[in-house]
């Protein structure tokens, strides 16, 4: 399997306190690859950190992050591409306070990913792709705060992939939605893995188990830095934790 | 598991809770009552002062102004009213004024108009041989020549009459018989007459020489009986002839007899002389002749305007000639054909300013004249006997419309409202950039540094500073510094050169200080309440902070500064004492027609006109307070449509 995504010793940082501690870690392409651990440990912080997007709130990040060849803290690089090439679904869905169509046409239209006459037919399939074209097409001018919250995060997954991003970073996409809303977003995970790369962090061990590729387990260390306990293939993690920690919390037992 | 404490009071808690929630929202709704309540009282005061019944007394009586009500006089007559009424000088002026509307052709033509012989149908409907010579002297003559010449007339057929023709005209005029009833204007018998009358009778028809031989201040102490006598013997019955002169007529020189008779009529009227005379001495053909001669010959231009012609003349010019070189009823006819251009509802009201000059004695709140009419027109009726009294409204378009006047009855707000709009336009354009610029820095892009905190806390005390304060900092950076100086608020820089640095561009920049503190908290609060999930979004599909900022952050956060701007409006519009500072005119009658105009604004109106010593006055502050009030509500209703259209296509 190709590595799309990988971490080598990464520590983030707030300031000078240590959230997330020396984490290396390959994501592999067209997988999806699941985070999971109690509240604190860090997986939002280190989820954030590959997109760049903990810079927002004063983060910052030691050791090296590469997308494919490319180590995404070198000094050359401009977080807004970065951040343009991995997507990110947040917890609660945030749609423009915008028409549908403006929602997902906005942003081909900053990057000039289409041309102007174009633009419908990209509106059109990233809609086809989130699973959303036939509940909306016809009001493609409504505000999409009208939509339910399911229809709400699946619009944000179409407007994210409408950028033809190589990643997709998920955080905790399910976590305001009804069990159909989830069941819909696992389905369209499902879908989207054929063309990209996810990562997704939860708090379900079940939507953990059921989707994902790979998983994540972290843990927070006495000093509040959370770390990476063990990484492997769900299946193995589920059923055959190497790391007692690991198996206390999927079974329940802990957290 | 814990344990419950043992008992629990439930229900005395209970009365004492709902007791004490109930005291609570009743001082709640009290306050709010109260609040209400002083609105209410401010506005019920301010509207008492905007309409009701006055007394206006005019400085001439309407009604003895002509010998038909105003409304029935022709242009014509009018026109001759007003000349007769004001001084030269405004009377041309109004001329002046009404010739200066139309071009120099049509001016020249009104002019060529009145210099053409007229046709004979205009100085009379009947023909004028049909007339009799008296009505050709009264109506044509004496009407249209005016006094000089009638009185050149009237000397010139003293002198061609011969005495006989002279003596004639005496005997008829003068020594018909005297019966006792006509001395009497009741037609009493002289002894049902009282004493006064008597006397009055004596001073009235007793000749000169009849003075001479009787002591009129003797007669007055003398019995009843004795002075009727004494009118009997004197006056009834046909007069003595002889004591007309002093000697039989018929021996009376030419002079002698002329001397006489312009003594006769002088003390009447000089003008009747020649109504009697001349109709009774001229045939009718001299008559018709004369008015031929004089009334119907056209005017040579160039006797009009020697050395230049009419279409060169000035309007002031044309006024000026006609007064110098054309007989009266030309002038006349002029006149009123220049006057007829403003139109009839102009001219009186130009009679009405200039002639009678109305002015309001008294006037009574609203509320009094709705419930105590009766109450009133007595009190009207007992101060001011025979004055007009009238419903009036302060707030009329006159009002809007009218420059500022010493005068209420004609003070209007036109400059002071223009003046506000210009003003609160200027404050607007120059405080909402640089505030919500100062509040997008502050809150998106300059952090939490120590600076950052202070510049904030700057801020917030700004806000609070008495508006006095920044009076005085505009007097003395954009008035004195930038206007008086440098030149750049007075307009000195850009060539406009008759303004001091008092202007609006001052004020408005003094206003835009004022306001900017109030413009940049509600920014930064509006821009602070955009929720942070939509700065996510807006990150997470790649677009830079400034393009965060202005296609997300700052639509959604534009109805929030939308009400704050509506704040600073309501503030700006509404303040009095920085504009005094800086020397806002209070007297001003010019539209302020740019940002280096002088101006005034309303609350300065409204400041001034109470403390008139007219109290007249209190009821023009009044309707401009309503004024005020109506742009105030108008202006945040427009701004809260608009708020709300923003917050609906956001939502």
């Amino acid at each position: 399997m190709k590595t799309k995504v990988r971490l080598e010793n990464v520590h983030c940082y707030y300031g000078n306190f240590m959230a997330v501690h020396d984490v290396t870690l390959p994501i592999y392409d067209r997988q999806i690859t699941a985070i999971i651990g109690p509240s604190g440990c860090g997986k939002s912080t280190l989820l954030r950190s590959i997109n760049r997007m903990n810079e927002l709130v004063g983060g910052s990040v030691r050791g090296s992050l590469w997308l494919e060849e490319q180590n995404l803290y070198a000094p050359e690089v401009d977080p807004v591409k970065v951040r343009r090439r991995i997507g990110m679904v947040f917890q609660k869905p945030n749609p423009f306070p915008r028409s549908i169509y403006e929602n997902i046409a906005f942003g081909v239209r900053q990057h000039k990913l289409a041309a102007k006459n174009e633009i419908d037919d990209v509106v059109e399939s990233c809609l086809r792709r989130a699973a959303l074209w036939d509940e909306v097409q016809h009001k493609l001018k409504m505000s999409a705060l009208q939509l339910s919250g399911g229809q709400q995060q699946r619009l944000c997954i179409a407007r994210t992939i409408a950028l033809q991003p190589d990643v997709v970073l998920m955080d905790e996409p399910c976590a305001a939605l009804d069990p159909i809303g989830t069941g819909k977003i696992e389905d369209l995970m499902q879908e989207l893995k054929r063309d990209y790369t996810i990562i997704i962090v939860t708090h379900n061990m079940q939507q953990a188990a059921r989707a994902s590729d790979h998983t994540v387990m972290m843990m927070m260390r006495d000093d509040r830095a959370g770390e990476m306990i063990e990484f492997g293939e769900t299946n193995q993690v589920f059923t055959r934790p190497r790391d007692k920690r690991t198996e206390d919390y999927v079974s329940g037992r802990f957290g | 598991m814990s344990k419950l404490p043992d008992a629990i009071p439930t229900s005395t808690d209970l009365v004492r809770r709902q007791l004490i929630a109930r005291l609570g929202s009743i001082g709640l709704l009290l306050s709010m009552v109260f609040s209400l309540l002083a609105l209410v009282v401010l506005f019920a005061d301010v509207i008492d002062q905007i309409a009701g019944y006055t007394v206006t007394t005019y400085s001439r009586d309407p009604a003895t102004l002509a010998n038909k009500p105003l409304a029935e006089l022709s242009i014509a007559q009018l026109a001759t009213l007003l000349r007769a009424n004001v001084s030269d000088t405004s009377f041309d002026t109004f001329v002046t004024t009404a010739l200066e509307k139309k071009d120099a052709a049509t001016r020249s033509k009104l002019v060529s108009d009145v210099l053409r012989a007229p046709n004979e149908s205009t100085i009379s409907d009947i023909p004028l041989n049909q007339l009799s010579a008296l009505e050709l002297t009264e109506n044509i003559i004496e009407a249209r020549l005016g006094t000089e010449r009638v009185r050149a007339l009237a000397e010139e057929r003293l002198a061609a009459a011969t005495p006989e023709q002279m003596v004639a005209f005496i005997r008829s005029e003068f020594l018909s018989p005297v019966s006792e009833t006509d001395l009497t204007d009741g037609e009493l018998p002289l002894e049902k007459v009282d004493f006064e009358t008597l006397l009055t009778i004596i001073n009235e028809r007793f000749s000169a020489d009849q003075f001479a031989r009787y002591d009129v201040s003797e007669l007055a102490n003398e019995s009843q009986e004795a002075i009727i006598d004494v009118i009997r013997k004197e006056l009834v019955g046909v007069p003595n002839e002889d004591a007309i002169l002093g000697k039989p007529l018929d021996e009376a020189t030419h002079d002698e007899l002329a001397e006489f008779l312009r003594g006769r009529f002088l003390e009447e009227s000089y003008a009747q002389m020649p109504a009697y005379f001349t109709a009774e001495m001229t045939p009718v053909e001299d008559l018709q002749k004369l008015i031929r001669a004089e009334l119907l010959q056209p005017v040579d231009p160039a006797t009009f305007s020697p050395g230049k012609s009419i279409e060169q003349l000035s309007a002031k010019e044309i006024v000026a000639a006609a007064r110098a070189n054309l007989e009266p009823h030309r002038q006349d006819a002029l006149f009123a054909a220049a006057l007829e251009i403003d139109g009839r509802a102009t001219l009186l009201k130009h009679i009405e300013d200039e002639v009678l000059v109305p002015s309001v004695a008294q006037s009574w709140g609203l509320y009094h004249s709705l419930f105590d009419r009766a109450g009133i027109e007595m009190e009207a009726a007992q101060k001011y006997p025979g004055a007009k009294i009238e419903f009036r409204s302060w707030i009329t378009r006159d009002f809007l419309t009218n420059v500022m006047s010493s005068r209420a009855e004609e003070s209007g707000i036109r400059t002071a409202l223009l003046g506000s709009l210009w003003m609160l336009a200027l404050t607007i354009l120059i405080a909402l950039p640089i505030g919500v610029g100062a509040a997008i820095y502050l809150e998106e892009l300059a952090g939490k540094s120590r600076l950052s905190q202070l510049i904030q806390i700057n801020i917030y005390n700004l806000a609070g500073v008495p508006s006095i304060i920044y009076g005085m900092l505009g007097l003395t950076i954009f008035v004195r510094t930038l206007g008086d100086v440098m030149g750049v608020t007075s307009g000195a820089l850009f060539g406009v050169n008759d303004s001091n640095g008092r202007t609006i561009l001052s004020a408005a920049l003094t206003m835009a200080l004022l306001v900017l503190p109030l413009i940049i908290v509600n920014a930064q609060e509006a821009l602070r309440a955009v929720p942070t999930t939509l700065r996510e979004a807006a990150y997470g599909i790649g677009l830079t902070k400034l393009q965060t900022i202005w296609h997300h952050v700052l639509p959604a956060a534009l109805p929030g500064i939308l009400t704050g701007s509506i704040l600073a409006m309501s503030r700006a519009i509404g303040e009095t004492a920085p504009l005094i500072v800086i020397g806002a005119s209070t007297f001003i009658t010019v539209d302020p027609n740019g940002p280096f105009s002088k101006f005034t604004v309303l609350p300065i109106q409204i400041y001034k006109w109470t403390s008139m010593p007219d109290p007249t006055f209190r009821n023009v502050a009044a309707a401009a307070i309503i004024v005020l009030l109506i742009v105030l509500i108008t202006l945040n209703l427009a701004a809260i449509l608009l708020r709300n259209r923003f917050r609906r296509q956001s939502a």
